[in-house]
């Protein structure tokens, strides 16, 4: 993140974007150029390094850049920069109070000729035993710009880049209002986020969209008045975001004084940074074991760690586990040993997804593990011990139910259909359609029925009376 | 009359209202996302006036406050105006803002204030210098534990004093740990920012300080709903002889030399020759403000600006001020002394070739402390700086302030003032101001001026 005054953006018609690198050439050689004046500059006084990153900007902004852009990537590469105090025989502090003090008792609270300092500076140095070039050192040695550059942390000038246009966009962030994202990820990303909303003291509101999951995330307080007390929060979520495989962000920016709408997506993904950001841990030993134990069964089910999340309510539900078989999936959610107040949000949630394969675990051991009995799920109590048989054994009841999925798909066509069907050669989709429909076939059926006994449909227009069907070719 | 229980809850700044079934009032909105009534935290106690109102059948879980008992160490002894203040700001509701000069004592005001209400309360201070010297005031009346909150510290105790920036941070925090909100320096609490200190905040019990509440965006109104109005308020003429040092302002013009005139009119003329080239005027600091962002990519622009900000440098910074300065610190050799420049080189300069101890943003907070410490017990005379002192901070007995350079704000200068008002038997203080004469900062000055005179 950037101090506001480096920020560079456009606005234009309500919206509003950063005027990010493009990562070009001449882009490239300035950050190259910044990169090497810090490189360079270990062992030397703050101030040196000061002077040739200025020298760096003003070339920057000669060959016609920004002079704020220059200014952005040495305020991140100060960021990588270790500096330490110079060494000096006297402690600076010790050295700068003995001299204020000898100045009051002497002159009455300051020096106002050579003579009178000389007279201090000696008479201090000699007290101390050091001459006087080594006790002025001391005295400023507290300052800033007189500290020495002990390392710096290299970074390359394509990635110093993309975390300049990851900075400016948060920078941006800083005032805005809301956040929305669209995003596509897996559940381990979701909770990244999700649990930084959290500690943030941001909230959120989930919604399902085709792909992927929509979050409308603000602070408690903006329901009542719009602010950007949480701008700051908001950018510092945008790492989290940007890592997903599909994402688009929007948000509410305010910028002297008016709104603007800021859009960015993943089309900009080649000039952001890109993180990868582990699997968190599982919650529990509870999982870890059940895990390991599952896999090593040979159950024919696939067994996966934190799948995508689901939505319950206005808000997001990841559950443990997911069991995979060809087509089939099953959730699977293991409620540990928790708090009161956590089960109950975890019922709330689970409550509102009865549409789903959900085997629950719960530890009889519960207070409420009678109440876990009202929800719609498969559920198996256990003791300490969850075993994996068990689990197993309430899997093949979706086994059967898969394979009924599959014979009613193999539902028999009756033999007058087939050979109507069969004695085309070449129709309007319209009329096969309406001659079908006289059989008491839907037209999702028909296009069905046509596929599976092999004819070509051409789908080029979405108008049935301009397409074609006719008996495929077979091609030798 | 209504059996379902209603519970009121506090959540980071705001409060709910949960299992409500009656429309609460106008300020409550509903969220969908925990589906209650929510309003921000300052509305608190109008809340629990409007449900008691309504024999509403409610539990308050809103305040978690600090436990503690105050013990008084010393009695309070008010001057009358102070003993005024403090009555009207019972009167208004203990909800309000006592405008006093600086160094007429607004401190013990707040100390009688809490005294008065004995309930755990949160000072909030503008900077850590005043942070210091609040610990040092509560300490010396009331016997109870005092936290800091702010500048690395987090402690939170019965009396709590906490900066505006980490106030401002950590308000869903703060927000109901109190029931008295005591601001210093209450001018600053409307900014956007700040304002959501007592926004987000439960506490029913308000009371700001300040010499001068007026801002330029006329944002103070807000503070009759932020604290309250202003209860009391004197100003410094009506107090100046009996209580305060009577002051002196004496104005030193300075001239540029031969060399430093050549150079201020050549960058002057070069910046306005690129404004009437491109037919801009400057009326405002928006004006100024789009300068900046033009000349982010104009390359004439920044050569402009960066003219005009040499121009000033050489105005606000003449060699001869520093001769000047020589001479008026011969003048009063012994005596308590605070410069004020705005220019941190200069500073720095001042410092290194009159030995006289630095305190800027920078200094750290050691050294900061042990400074003004040794001024207070007078084993330092003499001390420069930048901004750091420029509010409220209690430099006892010092009597001459010169400002060497400065902007044009009004509140500054009285501020800088202010210091040298502290009472002091047969003495009147004075306060130098250094200005070049022939350039744009006489035009500054006379604008700093319009607060006093």
């Amino acid at each position: 993140m950037l101090p506001y005054q480096l920020l560079v953006a456009r606005a234009r018609g309500g919206f509003i974007l950063p005027s990010y690198s493009k990562l070009d050439d001449l882009e490239l050689y300035i950050a190259d150029k910044m990169i090497e004046v810090f490189e360079n500059s270990i062992g030397c006084k703050r101030k040196s390094l000061e002077a040739k990153v200025k020298d760096v900007e003003n070339l920057a902004f000669r060959l016609g850049l920004d002079y704020r852009f220059a200014r952005g990537l040495a305020h991140l590469l100060y960021k990588r920069t270790l500096f330490e105090k110079p060494e000096t025989k006297l402690d600076p502090l010790r050295s700068r109070l003995e001299i204020f003090k000898e100045v009051n008792k002497k002159f009455g609270g300051f020096v106002i000729n050579d003579e009178e300092r000389a007279y201090v500076l000696s008479k201090v140095a000699s007290k101390f035993g050091v001459d006087t070039s080594e006790l002025l050192n001391a005295f400023m040695a507290v300052h800033e710009e007189e500290h020495l550059v002990k390392d710096f942390y290299g970074i390359k000038a394509e990635e110093l880049l993309k975390n300049y246009n990851l900075s400016l966009t948060q920078t941006l962030l800083f005032k805005s209002l809301n956040l929305t994202a669209n995003v596509k990820m897996s559940g381990t990303e979701m909770k990244k986020l999700l649990f930084n909303v959290k500690k943030l003291g941001l909230m959120y509101m989930a919604e399902k969209t085709f792909d992927g999951v929509k979050l409308y995330i603000d602070g408690p307080a903006s329901i009542l008045k719009q602010s950007e007390r949480y701008g700051t929060r908001l950018a510092k979520l945008i790492p989290y975001i940007i890592c997903a495989e599909k994402w688009k962000i929007s948000a509410r920016i305010l910028r002297n004084n008016r709104l603007y709408r800021f859009v960015l997506s993943d089309k900009f993904s080649r000039i952001l940074p890109r993180y990868k950001l582990e699997l968190v841990d599982y919650d529990s030993e509870l999982e870890k074991i059940f895990y390991r134990r599952f896999t090593t069964l040979g159950s024919g089910w696939k067994l996966y760690r934190e799948p995508e999340p689901l939505i319950a309510g206005r808000s997001v539900f990841i559950p443990d586990f997911v069991f995979e078989k060809d087509n089939v999936r099953v959730y699977f959610e293991i409620v540990g040993f928790w708090t009161h107040e956590y089960l109950k949000r975890k019922m709330e949630k689970l409550s509102s997804l009865r549409d789903l394969n959900m085997i629950i675990a719960v530890n009889q051991e519960l207070a409420c593990s009678t109440l876990m009995k009202d929800l719609p799920f498969n559920i198996i109590f256990f003791k300490r011990k969850l075993s994996p048989v068990e689990v197993y054994r309430r899997l093949k009841e979706y086994e059967k139910f898969v394979i009924k999925i599959e014979e009613k798909e193999e539902e028999e066509v009756p033999e007058k259909i087939i050979d109507y069907v069969k004695s085309i050669e070449e129709k309007k989709l319209s009329d096969v359609l309406k001659d079908l429909s006289k059989y008491g076939i839907s037209e999702e059926k028909a296009i069905k029925i046509l596929e599976k006994l092999g004819f070509e449909i051409d789908w080029q227009s979405l108008d049935p009376s301009k397409i074609i069907v006719r008996k495929k070719i077979e091609k030798i | 009359m209504n059996t379902s229980v209603i519970e009121l809850v506090y959540d980071r700044g705001t409060i709910v209202l949960k299992g409500s079934v009656f429309a609460p009032p106008s300020f409550f909105k509903w969220d969908e996302r925990v589906k209650s009534y929510r309003a921000l935290a300052f509305r608190y106690w109008e809340t629990v006036t409007f449900l008691k109102k309504w024999n509403a059948n409610f539990r308050d879980n809103v305040l978690d406050l600090q436990t503690g008992k105050i013990k008084l160490l010393k009695t309070i002894k008010l001057r009358n105006y102070q003993k005024e203040a403090l009555e009207n700001w019972v009167k208004a509701g203990k909800k309000g803002v006592v405008v006093l000069p600086t160094g007429a004592g607004k401190t013990l005001v707040a100390v009688a204030a809490i005294n008065f209400l004995s309930m755990p309360s949160l000072v909030v201070v503008p900077t850590l210098e005043l942070m210091d010297q609040w610990e040092k005031v509560l300490g010396k009346y009331f016997s109870v534990r005092i936290g800091r909150f702010g500048g690395g510290r987090k402690d939170i105790e019965f009396l709590t004093i906490a900066t505006y920036d980490s106030a401002y941070l950590n308000a869903e925090f703060l927000g109901n740990k109190f029931m008295l909100l005591i601001f210093d320096e209450v001018h600053h609490l409307p900014s956007p920012g700040y304002r959501q200190i007592a926004e987000l905040n439960a506490a029913p019990y308000r009371l700001g300080l300040t010499a001068t509440p007026e801002r330029e965006d006329n944002l103070h109104l807000d503070l009759r709903y932020l604290v309250g109005p202003v209860v009391y308020r004197r100003s410094p003429r009506e107090l100046a002889g009996r209580y305060l040092a009577d002051f002196d302002i004496v104005k030193v013009r300075v001239k540029l030399s031969d060399e430093e005139r050549e150079k201020y009119f050549e960058l002057v003329d070069k910046y306005k020759r690129y404004l009437s080239s491109r037919g801009i005027k400057i009326r405002s600091i928006r004006d100024f403000e789009k300068l900046i962002i033009r000349s982010g990519l104009d390359k004439e622009a920044r050569e402009a600006l960066l003219a005009w900000l040499e121009a000033r440098r050489i105005a606000f910074n003449a060699a001869a001020k520093i001769e000047v300065l020589k001479g008026i610190l011969a003048k009063h050799r012994g005596e308590r002394i605070i410069i004020f420049t705005e220019n941190n080189e200069i500073v720095r300069k001042i410092s290194l070739n009159f030995l006289i101890p630095e305190i800027t943003y920078k200094t750290s907070d050691e050294e900061r402390r042990l400074i003004m410490e040794k001024f207070r017990k007078g084993e330092i005379n003499a001390v420069v700086t930048s901004k750091v002192l420029e509010e409220g901070v209690d430099v006892p007995e010092a009597n001459v302030a010169i400002v060497l350079s400065g902007t044009g704000s009004r509140r500054e200068f009285i501020q800088r003032l202010g210091r040298i008002l502290r009472p002091k038997k047969g003495k009147r203080a004075v306060l130098y101001e250094i200005v070049t004469a022939g350039t744009a900062e006489t035009r500054v000055s006379r604008k700093r001026r319009k607060g006093v005179s």
